[in-house]
């Protein structure tokens, strides 16, 4: 015992050498991202504030990786709720910071400033994985579905009011995987987030007509109870109805980043440009790329946030398709190996980590990719482990460490 | 704990969990091959636009002006050049330390304090700094930040503007307005190169070694025909004319009549020298073109210069209405007299002797009525109706100067065919074309356009206008040493409105020297003098100072061996003795009235009475100016020695009459 406490299995060394390896290409990419033709000392520096909270968090992993899952399930309601405090008190005493400057989403501790919407990601992962794990089978109809609702809702709730369009879609899609995991049948998620696709469909009445009957057959043949299915085409009729004055109370410029991904040129040197920039710095890369910091896009700070959300783009235009396909192949491999540990591991509380992780991770991955080639309207959320951001990159490493200790836990270890 | 959590595996839920896993696993793939397959679309498809694109963002073409090439005379005297300058720029906006920087410009460029803070701490991104500025004003402020230079040309006239209204002259922009620098635009111009220079979204540019470079192909020099030293005589001796008297403007050619090279032209209008007139308009040239008139006769073998025609007396009912004058009466007069007396009853008659197309064409062939094909821009052809258009009186008019337009290049290349044995030649302004490099890119030859008369028709008309000169209405136009040939006009001017109106006149003349062997041909006209007006008593002189001065300073344009042989082998200079038995009169006492017999009315001279002048100082003149102030007050200069400084003998001060010939003894100084 006291020589496995010393040397703790990795768990699963494989996704640890890949998450490694996408940080350390991350930090390199953030250098190259500094290496410009014009003055910004900042972004100059990025990539050693990068360094240093990849070093503490290397620091931290061990730690991390040497915490059983029993003492995790136990902490999982406190880590909560921080976790919510900091993100409710983050309005008020937050600070904004880079592209987001006039947005408080940081939280400063003396000189470390943790954006808490991560932290948030993370804790509330750990929360539903305690709710659901508790569950001995899945439930059978949305009412059912009420506890890990009102875990994720708050956490929404917050991050909206930023507000962070991006980050509320991924608590979501945390949520909705969560339910998909336990086992939650398919049409009661689909009825679920009914009301949700009903949004779009308000904007044109025939085609919420349409939808509306899709879904009124839908509970037909479903058959869920009165209650439920009253209350699941109330609620689209209510989505039908306040689609409008919703889209009205959004900020012009999340209206525009909607409006531009349907047509970039609508808004060439406003809206539209950051998405435009992105297309040609990824397209001029062609096969191979440009090189290693050679990216003129990226250079003349043609790129907006290279170093941030865009990231993406300089790999695109400085290593080409081959750096693209490199970086997409490793996240693959990365999910494959967070659906494997989650498959293999008996115990449904940590079962539920590395699957909440997978659906967080791969929403990032998917809208930050998605964006910088234009096939998903721009949401300002990052790469992870690639772009710029040191507490997310710590989150993110602690949060793998905490999946290695699952994979070491089910395959026997300590 | 491995013991507790064996059995666990595997189970129901294991399998619908690995069930979930793939579906999971099948959405993920699908994910990635959107964007997997946008990336293959956009990197590999159509990767070659977005890299244009890029391109066309990123670089901008920066042009590298070419130098203009240099206009010199025909002795490599620059008379348009460039100063490089620097057009400079700040951009407030990048200065790392503004206090240094404005520092930096108002002392390297000698700018207003104010000013200076006023553009470094401005709200405006983007200041161009007025004027323009040197190479070393430049480089004092090298390695400033923010600091933009551009590399211009600036034209200007290194020695001055003698020569502008052939030379033309360059609008702000660089736009050529008139002379060569308009005609030869393209030739001068050059290729400007331009370099690629990396831009920001800000729009600065700067310069990368990484990116190609095409230096500028500079412009080509042109080498005019014209000689410096002569246009600056021939604009002295206009100018001078044209003040005393009181003429609107005048025009002053020399050219070379065996190779038909101008080297000197002058056009004054209005005190201003816009536009070369002399090329680009036309006047009716009156007397001056009776010798052409003269050439065709003798030239068809229709009259002989001992022909005689009866002059009627001074006044002719010539028919169709018209009274023909003469300003003399005479009786019989042969067609050398008509020419020495300018006799306009004589020549129209001689001119009926030909028929329309003959007397047409040998107008025609000696130029008029055509352009001339000089490389000047807007070139006048002049006007010459055909013989069908002729009206009856035409052909009178024309035998007197009227109904036609020549310009006086025209006229030139036409005594030029006089003064080298019958070939019209194509005038010449530009000699060479030379490459930045030095090598020759074109040269001009000189050109026989044909052969109008033949030599010895040609050197019998020269007789004519010899005598002309020597003893009719150019005698103001004689010289010393050498036989001048011409012949002078005085014509009546149309106004704006096409009429003829009392006391506007043009007065010229048109002469070669020296006669026997011509190298030069001088006109000279003057237009709306005030009286008198005639063209033997304004012009003639002109041609006269204008000669002495070219021989005074020894042009290189002069073949001095040729015009040794060439001079008066007779000691009796019959002009000049002439007027020396005049004088000899009038100081006997009897003030006598002197008729020039000239064209027009009678020249009187009443007040003629040259009184003794003293000999003018020249200290510290340089020759040219000496020259001409010996001429201003009348004297014959004569020049020795080959020295630059020139003293005059007798010593200033002393007693002369004007006409007295005096040395300039050129010396190394005292």
């Amino acid at each position: 015992m006291v020589r496995r406490t010393r040397t703790p299995s990795i768990g699963d060394p494989i996704l640890f050498a890949l998450v490694i390896a996408l940080s350390i290409f991350g930090i390199g990419m953030v250098f190259s991202a500094g290496v410009l033709d014009v003055h910004a000392p900042f972004v100059r520096g990025a990539w050693r504030m990068q360094l240093l909270w990849f070093g503490v968090s290397l620091l931290i992993i061990p730690i991390v990786m040497r915490i059983p899952m029993a003492w995790l399930e136990m902490g999982a309601k406190p880590i909560y709720f921080i976790a919510l405090l900091m993100l409710a008190l983050t309005p008020f005493i937050g600070t904004g910071a880079g592209t987001a400057e006039g947005v408080p989403r940081w939280l400063g501790f003396g000189p470390v400033r943790i954006q808490t919407a991560e932290v948030a990601k993370l804790a509330v992962i750990i929360m539903l994985a305690k709710i659901l794990g508790d569950w001995r089978e899945p439930p059978k109809n949305i009412w059912g579905l009420w506890k890990p609702i009102a875990v994720v809702l708050p956490a929404m709730a917050f991050v909206m009011m930023q507000p962070d369009i991006g980050t509320t879609l991924v608590f979501a899609v945390i949520l909705i995987a969560g339910l998909y995991w336990v086992g939650t049948p398919l049409p009661t998620l689909f009825l679920l987030v009914s009301p949700a696709i009903g949004l779009f469909f308000a904007f044109s009445a025939p085609l919420w007509a349409v939808w509306f009957l899709f879904l009124v057959l839908c509970v037909v043949i479903i058959r869920p109870k009165i209650s439920e299915s009253v209350s699941i085409l109330v609620a689209n009729v209510i989505a039908g109805t306040i689609a409008i004055p919703l889209w009205e109370s959004l900020a012009d410029y999340q209206k525009n980043r909607i409006l531009v991904f349907l047509d970039p040129a609508i808004d060439p040197r406003g809206a539209g440009y950051n998405l435009i920039q992105s297309r040609v710095a990824i397209g001029s890369g062609g096969v191979f790329g440009k090189g290693f910091t050679e990216g003129t896009q990226k250079r003349l700070a043609f790129l907006p946030e290279q170093h941030t959300d865009f990231i993406f783009s300089v790999v695109g235009e400085e290593l080409g398709f081959v750096g693209v396909a490199l970086v997409l192949l490793a996240f693959g491999w990365v999910f494959w190996r967070l659906i494997r540990i989650a498959q293999r591991s008996p115990d449904p509380f940590a079962s539920m980590i590395p699957f909440g992780l997978f659906a967080s991770w791969f929403v990032h991955v998917l809208v930050n990719t998605g964006m910088t080639v234009g096939v998903m309207p721009i949401t300002g959320i990052p790469l992870p482990f690639v772009s710029y951001g040191g507490s997310f990159l710590l989150v993110n490493l602690v949060a793998m460490a905490i999946v290695l200790r699952v994979a070491a836990e089910s395959r026997g270890g300590t | 704990m491995r013991m507790m959590r064996a059995p666990a595996r595997p189970s129901p839920l294991s399998r619908k969990v690995l069930l979930r896993g793939r579906a999971l696993a099948a959405l993920a793939v699908l994910v990635a091959a959107v964007i997997v397959g946008r990336a293959v679309q956009l990197q590999l498809v159509e990767g070659e636009r977005w890299a244009a694109a890029a391109e066309q963002q990123h670089q901008t073409r920066a042009e590298l002006p070419a130098r203009r090439g240099v206009i010199y005379d025909r002795n490599g005297v620059p008379l348009a050049a460039n100063h490089e300058a620097y057009r400079i720029s700040v951009a407030p906006r990048e200065l790392r330390d503004p206090a240094a920087a404005a520092l930096a410009l108002k002392e390297g460029l000698g700018l207003r304090s104010e000013a200076v803070s006023e553009v470094v701490t401005g709200e405006r991104r983007w200041v161009v700094l007025p004027g323009r500025y040197t190479a070393d004003q430049r480089s004092r402020l090298t390695g400033v930040r923010g600091l933009y230079f551009e590399r211009v040309f600036e034209r200007y006239q290194p020695r001055g503007q003698a020569a502008r209204e052939v030379v033309g002259v360059l609008d702000p922009y660089g736009e050529p307005l008139g002379g060569i620098e308009q005609q030869l635009d393209r030739i001068l111009r050059g290729t400007p190169g331009y370099s690629i220079l990396r831009r920001d979204p800000a729009g600065n540019a700067r310069a990368s070694i990484s990116l190609p470079v095409v230096p500028p192909t500079e412009g080509a020099d042109v080498h005019l025909t014209i000689d410096f030293g002569l246009q600056e005589i021939a604009r002295d001796a206009l100018i001078e004319a044209i003040e005393s008297s009181g003429a609107r403007g005048g025009d002053l050619l020399i050219s070379d009549p065996r190779s038909g090279e101008i080297l000197a032209a002058v056009s004054r209008r209005e005190g201003r020298a816009r536009n070369l007139s002399a090329f680009t308009d036309s006047y009716e040239p009156g007397s001056t073109i009776k010798p052409f008139t003269a050439a065709a006769l003798l030239a068809e073998g229709i009259a002989t210069p001992d022909d005689t025609v009866y002059a009627e007396r001074g006044v002719w009912a010539s028919g169709h209405g018209r009274i023909i004058r003469d300003v003399s009466t005479h009786d019989w007069l042969s067609l050398d007299d008509a020419l020495r007396v300018s006799s306009n009853i004589a020549t129209v008659k001689f001119a009926a002797l030909l028929d329309r197309q003959t007397h047409y064409r040998y107008l025609r062939d000696f130029g008029f009525g055509s352009p001339t094909g000089v490389e000047f821009p807007s070139e006048s052809a002049g006007r010459l109706a055909r013989p069908a258009r002729w009206s009856a009186l035409t052909q009178a008019s024309l035998a007197m100067g009227y109904e036609l337009g020549v310009t006086p290049l025209q006229l030139v290349m036409a005594y030029g065919a006089l003064a080298n044995g019958g070939y019209l030649m194509e005038p010449l302004l530009v000699r060479e074309v030379r490459a930045a490099d030095g090598s020759v890119v074109a040269r001009r030859d000189p050109v026989r356009i044909r052969r109008v008369i033949p030599t010895e028709t040609a050197t019998r008309l020269t007789e004519s206008l010899v005598s002309v000169v020597e003893e009719g209405t150019g005698q103001r136009a004689s010289m010393m040493t050498y036989d001048v040939a011409g012949k002078t006009g005085t014509a009546r001017r149309l106004t704006a409105e096409g009429r003829y109106e009392a006391g506007l006149y043009t007065a010229s003349f048109a002469g070669f020297f020296p006669a026997s062997r011509p190298q030069l041909v001088v006109l000279v006209k003057l237009d709306e003098p005030q009286a008198p007006y005639y063209g033997g008593a304004l012009a003639a002189p002109v041609s006269r100072a204008t000669l002495n001065a070219v021989l005074a300073v020894r042009s290189s344009v002069l073949d001095s061996e040729d015009l040794m042989d060439a001079r008066r082998v007779g000691d009796r200079p019959a002009g000049t003795l002439a007027r020396r038995a005049d004088l000899r009169r009038s100081r006997n006492g009897a003030a006598p009235t002197i008729f020039h017999v000239s064209d027009g009315l009678p020249v009187r001279h009443d007040d003629w009475v040259p009184a003794a002048v003293p000999v003018p100082s020249v200290d510290g003149l340089p020759l040219r100016e000496a020259v001409r102030r010996l001429h201003q007050v009348g004297l014959v200069v004569s020049v020795t020695g080959d020295g630059a400084i020139p003293t005059v003998d007798p010593a200033p001060g002393t007693p002369v009459t004007p006409g007295d010939t005096v040395y300039l003894v050129l010396g190394e100084g005292r």
